[in-house]
């Protein structure tokens, strides 16, 4: 049945309908008859991101939980002190498809990972798998406290990045599952807690972006660069699934982090200083021996990389080759993002494993 | 031992040859004397689920949590580690039996609003029918964003003995947002337009919550029951494949988070039966909130022309609409009954009681 629109549609049905406001009829003509088709990958966010919801504000004073394009209500009540009055400060242009993939590509640790590929090892090698695994799961507690904290924080004008994180939200619950599920299935158990350090500095910052950058492209770039060696750090299939799936969820991390960081540069250039001094301070945490470098941490990964502890030497060895591989993708995230700059402002301790540029 | 340990790590950091050098107490961690060596979980017909492990000492969920760093539960603490600001180390102010097994069902029931819901059953409607929707969509997209905000400030606040509680709630929080932008999508999938926002009444009473179980009895019972109710009724509301199948997919998420919700508050009824009366003001608030949104006509009139096919039909949805609010308000005092919290206590808001005590006109 259509509906004559020579008057707005809520007072002429309010004549036909005695007691009914009905001013939600009212919506505007022009946004009628925009209609999001779903594409190859379905009905994502992007193709929702048309007409007048597809346009992102650089400012908002948006403090009701409206999500963008919605429209005001009437003496609608404020509910929410937003810390991102503007775009640049919490916008990733990849955060709409980072949501979808991330969706896409939930596992589940009780069901995706062999666990029965799991055969006694020796007890060094054990051991050294649950002291890692230990400290695998305290990293993903608070990479996934954080982005709780940050999301009322959040206007919905950017919607899609609180989305984003509530997948990180998921991602990091599950990771944190699967390593102390893998701590407790081969008769070994939760070992030596670590300094935490580090995952409090990330905790502590008070602004999103330098929380994005300690987070998603320093912390989460590090563990990522390890995890994409699970293939030696594994022992059976199992342990080498579980690093290849975070592996790929860590991955979005990073790179909303890193095009976050992109974009904000290049938004607003004159913050490249500021963001300098965040990496000058973690940096110096980092190389000052916090939770990547504790002590049975960086043994436990040896003795697994040297396949015991009487090969500890070699594995440290390879445990070296990490840490440098560590170091350079962290530099090239940094490139990527329009912090080639780093390269010569980098703490001593990091920058003696950097390669020469390319 | 640490602090000892990390300095002579941080000499050895660059030099590759100088690693060797921590030999002093190398592999000090490497003992079981603080472990429970030899247990071991076993998985199950549904693969290793999070109860799984909790076996001996590992599972002891205790009624106070004496750490505010990230220790794992179960794991050797570190004298040198800080505080992490938790503000939550009590079981009561967060527990429920079923967390852990919700966790993992959640996993399970997961599913995606790009590609399983059919968009391509969507057709075109009648204006008022498309207006309807529209705005019903709008009002469940925008709660289920906040819920998602509100329930997501709390995680940090969770201290890590009560990881399950933590892991749950991740489940809930990725839920909240999928309910935001599948309802989203609907709005915009069929040549509508996104609709007025909640007058947030509800929504400010969520944030305005100074303890975990004031947000919770919000959220996961109040809002809850009122959506499972609503949700159960997708079929009548629906007009075609997808939007049938967004209710039917809604609706499993939502029980998740009710059970979560009804077993927190049985948890608090058994071991913490003192706070009965805090409790009770938090639910009387929380109906007023309630009862302040709904008594919108943006909240109530959606339903009315969907309920009814259509503005022809106003007095025939406005009868389905007060059953359909009876039956949310008996979910409600059904949900409370179940975990043992008696509303007969206190009073229940009068416009909802008045839901219970008139008849439903046919």
């Amino acid at each position: 049945m259509a509906i004559e629109v020579e008057r707005p549609v809520g007072e002429q049905q309010r004549d036909l309908s005695p007691g009914l406001d009905l001013a939600w009829l009212n919506l505007p003509d022009g946004e009628w008859g925009v209609r999001a088709e779903p594409g190859r990958k379905g009905l994502t966010l992007d193709a929702i991101a048309a007409g007048r919801a597809g346009v992102v504000p650089e400012a908002s004073r948006n403090y009701s939980m409206r999500l963008r394009g919605v429209r005001e209500g009437k003496g609608t009540l404020r509910v929410s002190p937003y810390t991102s009055p503007s775009q640049s400060d919490v916008w990733s242009d990849n955060a709409m498809m980072l949501y979808e993939e991330a969706v896409q590509r939930q596992w589940s640790s009780a069901t995706d990972i062999p666990w029965i590929s799991i055969q006694p090892l020796r007890d060094d090698v054990e051991f050294a798998m649950c002291q890692l695994c230990t400290f695998l799961t305290e990293v993903e507690f608070i990479a996934g406290d954080t982005p709780g904290k940050w999301l009322p924080r959040i206007s919905p004008d950017y919607y899609e990045v609180g989305m984003f994180l509530t997948t990180q939200i998921m991602d990091e619950a599950r990771h944190e599952d699967v390593f102390r599920k893998r701590a407790l299935v081969n008769g070994g158990g939760l070992l030596q807690q670590g300094p935490g350090y580090g995952l409090r500095k990330i905790l502590e910052a008070a602004d999103f972006t330098e929380m994005s950058a300690l987070m998603h492209v320093q912390g989460e770039g590090f563990v990522q660069s390890m995890f994409r060696m699970g293939e030696l750090l594994g022992q059976n299939d199992a342990e080498k699934r579980i690093f290849r799936l975070c592996a790929q969820d860590e991955s979005r991390h990073l790179a909303f982090g890193v095009m976050h960081l992109k974009y904000t540069i290049e938004k607003e250039p004159w913050r490249r200083e500021e963001i300098h001094a965040y990496l000058d301070k973690s940096e110096r945490d980092l190389a000052e021996g916090t939770d990547i470098s504790f002590i049975p941490v960086f043994e436990a990964i040896s003795v697994l990389l040297g396949g015991g502890k009487e090969h500890f030497d070699e594995g440290a060895q390879k445990f070296m080759a990490i840490r440098k591989k560590q170091v350079n993708e962290y530099m090239h995230r940094l490139e990527v993002a329009g912090l080639g700059d780093r390269r010569e402002r980098m703490v001593p301790e990091l920058a003696v494993y950097l390669d020469p540029p390319r | 031992m640490t602090s000892k340990n990390t300095e002579q790590f941080d000499a050895a950091t660059g030099p590759r040859d100088r690693l060797t050098l921590t030999s002093g107490e190398r592999f000090a961690w490497m003992t079981n004397e603080h472990t429970e060596w030899g247990i071991r979980a076993r998985p199950g017909e549904r693969g290793l689920r999070l109860a799984d492990i909790n076996i001996g000492s590992y599972g002891e969920a205790p009624d106070v949590w004496p750490y505010d760093t990230e220790i794992p539960r179960g794991a050797l603490p570190n004298d040198t580690a800080e505080g992490m600001g938790y503000s939550i180390f009590e079981k009561q102010e967060v527990w429920a039996e079923s967390c852990a097994e919700l966790y993992e069902d959640a996993i399970q029931a997961r599913w995606v609003s790009a590609t399983d819901i059919p968009w391509a059953s969507l057709a075109p409607l009648p204006r008022e029918i498309e207006a309807a929707v529209c705005q019903l969509s709008t009002d469940l997209s925008q709660r289920a964003y906040a819920a998602g905000a509100c329930v997501s400030g709390w995680l940090q606040q969770i201290s890590y003995g009560y990881l399950e509680v933590k892991s749950y709630l991740a489940t809930q929080i990725f839920e909240h947002s999928r309910h935001a932008e599948a309802f989203r999508k609907r709005t915009l999938a069929n040549g509508g337009a996104l609709g007025i926002e909640p007058p947030n009444a509800f929504t400010q009473r969520c944030m305005e919550a100074m303890n975990f179980s004031e947000a919770l009895l919000c959220i996961d019972v109040l809002e809850a029951a009122f959506q499972v109710t609503l949700f159960e009724a997708g079929d009548e509301l629906a007009h075609n494949d997808a939007e049938r199948e967004l209710y039917r997919r809604s609706l499993g998420d939502k029980l998740r988070h009710l059970q979560y919700g009804r077993d927190h508050l049985a948890w608090i009824a058994q071991h913490a039966p003192q706070r009965s009366k805090e409790l009770q003001r938090y639910l009387a608030k929380a109906e007023h909130a309630l009862v302040a949104d709904l008594e919108q006509p943006i909240s109530s009139e959606p339903l009315i022309v969907l309920f009814g096919g259509g503005l022809d039909s106003i007095d025939r949805g406005a009868a389905r609409l007060h059953a359909l609010r009876r039956a949310q308000v008996e979910r409600y005092l059904q949900t409370l009954r179940e975990a043992g919290f008696d509303h007969d206590a206190f009073p229940l808001h009068s416009h909802l009681a008045a839901f219970v005590e008139q008849p439903v006109e046919a």
